[in-house]
């Protein structure tokens, strides 16, 4: 029997099957529960975001880095689940010391292009400005980096190696989870989880998120589908915690910890996915208040 | 396809999407579940999904991934392999030939079962193919090999050698 009998021989089973009636708005709930992690790693960067800045001049020899000789290090965003460091801009002479240094695990280009956060204020003051990185790429593409043990010697290594040339900024966590509530969790629940994160030798910070909160990020995230917000209230959305975990924790083992407690209704890893796909529109959109002001 | 519409999008491909997976072995709640999650995850890039020139060859990916990885888990997939005449196959209107055809799908390892499905139901090129199941193309290609000579069902040399049907 040739492969279109195949075929037809398989619609044939198929059409045995009883019919899955689909429940389209069951999947905008749960995506409304989870809301979208996209920009997520934007502000839980904008969070933790430490341009370390310093020691741009001399010691331009001090950063020797070690050739291994392997080759490149580049991978295409996708295969990055974090990043601990952003490169900024993104040139043959730095891919030349990245894929030299011996503390590189691999990199990533990342596209230059706005990122700004949405102009709420409330947003705003939630979350700490500390954006260098993000303005310098909003002009020039840049690397997000992932270094193979320790962050911060890699931070301290790349930044005198590319002295002049580049500059780094350090996401001290490249690790991060979002602990999203059930969406009728009780008070005594979410503040049991804020507890016991607060107690967590793992966790070096964390953001609590209202229902508020993420109504703001829900509003960005679907602006292109006006029906769906509308048909979304405040009260329809989970309140969440960011976590920010110490370098080199776990975040396997973090969630595990966690996926049994009360009102918890499920743990999202940060994927640097709004990093590597810039929003096309320009931060000068009427109501966006730039962030990159005065820069 | 970019004015693609993700609730039609959802009312053309779930039920088919979620047969997919019941001729790849899966029961029909873990259909019902993969495929509602698979659609879930459609929903949250769609810019980019819609923009695919297979959105549903998207989805097919990921429910079949999350099939796998349900069996993983459960560990009950080793043990008795699925069946595809449960509940969900209507065996008395099958004719003979029909019948041959789905014991012997029945009969294939799970991995050979989804090649087939992935490749002949839901037509996706060999590439997606390699990408739902973890593996090369030449994998791919194999593994329906050993189906087809499983099922005696003659492969098509025209269609062995196309990767991108």
């Amino acid at each position: 029997m040739p492969t279109d009998e195949l075929r037809g021989e398989l619609t044939t089973l198929a059409d045995e099957i009883e019919p899955f009636a689909g429940d389209v708005q069951a999947v905008h709930r749960r995506v409304r529960s989870r809301r979208v992690i996209a920009t997520a790693l934007v502000t839980a960067a904008l969070v933790v975001i430490v341009a370390s800045t310093v020691a741009v001049a001399g010691h331009r020899n001090a950063g020797k880095v070690n050739v291994t000789g392997t080759g490149s290090k580049e991978v295409s965003a996708d295969k990055m689940s974090h990043f601990d460091l952003i490169v900024v801009p993104a040139t043959p002479a730095v891919q030349d010391v990245l894929d030299a240094s011996r503390l590189v695990d691999e990199y990533a280009l990342i596209p230059h292009g706005d990122r700004s956060p949405p102009g709420d204020r409330s947003l705003d003051s939630l979350l700490l400005r500390p954006i260098d990185a993000f303005c310098a790429l909003q002009t020039r593409d840049g690397y997000a980096v992932v270094a193979k043990s320790d962050a911060h010697a890699l931070a301290a290594t790349l930044t005198l190696a590319l002295s002049g040339r580049a500059t780094v900024y350090d996401v001290p966590f490249g690790s991060d989870i979002e602990f999203f509530m059930k969406v009728d969790a009780s008070r005594a629940q979410t503040d049991s989880l804020r507890n016991a994160l607060a107690a967590d030798g793992d966790v070096r910070s964390f953001v609590h998120l209202s229902r508020e909160d993420a109504y703001a990020v829900f509003k960005k995230d679907f602006a292109e589908q006006p029906a769906l917000i509308a048909s979304t209230k405040a009260s329809d959305l989970p309140e969440s915690f960011r976590v920010i975990l110490e370098p080199g924790r776990s975040i396997a083992a973090v969630v595990r910890r966690y996926e049994q407690a009360a009102g918890l209704d499920t743990a999202i890893t940060v994927h640097p996915e709004a990093l590597f796909h810039p929003a096309s529109t320009p931060a000068s959109s009427a109501t966006a208040v730039s962030p990159c002001r005065g820069r | 396809m970019s004015g693609l519409v993700f609730d039609e999008f959802y009312e053309s491909y779930f039920d088919r999407v979620g047969r997919a997976l019941v001729l790849a072995g899966a029961d029909r709640d873990q259909a019902r579940d993969a495929a509602q999650e698979a659609f879930t995850r459609a929903l949250r890039r769609w810019r980019k999904v819609r923009d695919m020139d297979r959105p549903d060859g998207w989805v097919y990916v990921v429910a079949m991934n999350l099939l796998r990885d349900k069996w993983r888990r459960t560990a009950r997939h080793g043990e008795r392999g699925p069946t595809l005449d449960g509940d969900g196959v209507d065996n008395t209107s099958a004719v003979a030939t029909r019948l041959s055809v789905r014991e012997a799908i029945a009969t294939l390892p799970p991995r050979q079962r989804q090649a087939v499905v992935l490749r002949y139901f839901a037509d996706l090129p060999l590439a997606d193919v390699a990408d739902a199941m973890g593996c090369a193309t030449g994998t791919v290609k194999a593994t329906l090999h050993q189906a087809m000579q499983s099922m005696r069902i003659e492969l098509d040399d025209t269609e062995d050698d196309d990767a991108d049907r």
